[in-house]
């Protein structure tokens, strides 16, 4: 799979949740007006509106941290060069934050994994954790990461956080729990070597269950 | 209208025990189904239009549509869908789907949509 494959996947998995935030805002604005319009003005009525107003102000925030994934890949995923010719400003230096990536990573994936009843969860660091690389090698083997998962029936808890380890910066990879973890836990461990051609992204395995993604440095992937 | 029974099925649960909520409201009697299995299960039973998702978890909307439509052609199948392309489309009216609205519909254009199944069947 190429970096612009992987791309296109994220970017088609995001776009599937936004359609359906977008379907829960309408229904749930639309219920709003009808509360209003044919409701009898009990509690009971009023407490239904406010659940559907809380509704709409929960989907907008999915949507805006959506939005922000859909700009990161914008700015970042396409080859170099090709937003500059178009006037477009991103952020093209050879550094990113692990931590920011793993999040928008969970929310773009969010729909593949449903799909596959993977629960993909990431670590809420608090600081970034940076490191020498490009965003979209990392995506990549995130997405790596979670199609081997796929390819076993999904149905297992994934869970990634950035971090270091024995002074290296990279993605600890925990799989616990789902009726497949064991399916998962062998082809995750199929994976320890090179990933997908990449030559620096190794999945290394730290303990039961868990693993050490090893990522592509600078300008590599 | 009162008697139309519809059978919403989605993995998105709030969104469809809204719409459900909704359709009561206009008179239509809904009942909810979260994924292919329940659907397969809620269509034992009396139904005149199913209002299906494509993409869910285990087994996905064209599948419940085959399913379905081998065991009750007369049921009526709306497609409501996020992931809207040309050729699930097509594909979903080669297997018996009697219309195709991609998500965020409006309650107004599905309530036509509902009405006109109906007149089909």
């Amino acid at each position: 799979m190429s970096h612009t494959a992987c791309m296109a996947r994220l970017l088609a998995s995001a776009v599937h949740d936004m359609r359906n935030i977008l379907a829960v805002i309408r229904e749930s604005a639309g219920l709003a007006q009808d509360i209003t319009r044919f409701g009898d003005g009990s509690a009971a009525s009023r407490k239904e509106l406010e659940i559907s107003l809380d509704e709409v102000r929960r989907q907008v925030v999915l949507a805006a941290q959506l939005a922000e994934g859909l700009e990161f890949m914008a700015q970042n995923g396409p080859p170099r060069g090709s937003l500059s010719q178009s006037g477009a400003t991103g952020d093209k230096s050879n550094s990113c934050d692990l931590a920011r990536v793993c999040r928008l990573f969970c929310r773009m994936a969010a729909r593949q994994a449903r799909a596959a009843q993977i629960r993909l969860e990431c670590a809420e660091n608090t600081e970034p954790v940076w490191m020498e690389s490009r965003p979209m090698p990392v995506l990549h083997c995130l997405l790596d990461v979670l199609d081997s998962c796929v390819s076993v029936g999904g149905k297992v808890d994934l869970h990634l956080a950035a971090t270091q380890q024995e002074g290296a910066t990279g993605i600890a990879v925990r799989v616990s729990g789902g009726d497949n973890e064991a399916l998962a836990l062998s082809a995750l461990t199929a994976c320890l070597r090179p990933i997908q051609g990449m030559t620096c992204a190794r999945l290394l395995s730290t303990g039961p269950g868990t693993f050490f993604l090893v990522l592509p440095t600078g300008e590599e992937g | 209208m009162t008697h139309i029974k519809v059978l919403l099925v989605d993995d998105e649960r709030r969104f469809v025990e809204t719409l459900a909520e909704r359709l009561r409201l206009r008179g239509l009697a809904p009942t909810v189904a979260f994924d292919g299995k329940e659907a397969l299960d809620a269509a034992t039973r009396p139904v005149d239009v199913i209002v299906l998702d494509l993409r869910m978890p285990g087994m996905d909307g064209f599948e419940v549509l085959r399913k379905v439509k081998a065991s009750n052609p007369q049921v009526q199948v709306i497609i409501l869908t996020g992931h809207g392309g040309d050729g699930e489309e097509e594909t979903a009216y080669r297997l018996g789907a009697c219309d195709f609205l991609r998500k965020p519909a409006d309650i107004d254009e599905l309530m036509h949509s509902i009405k006109t199944a109906c007149q089909i069947r």
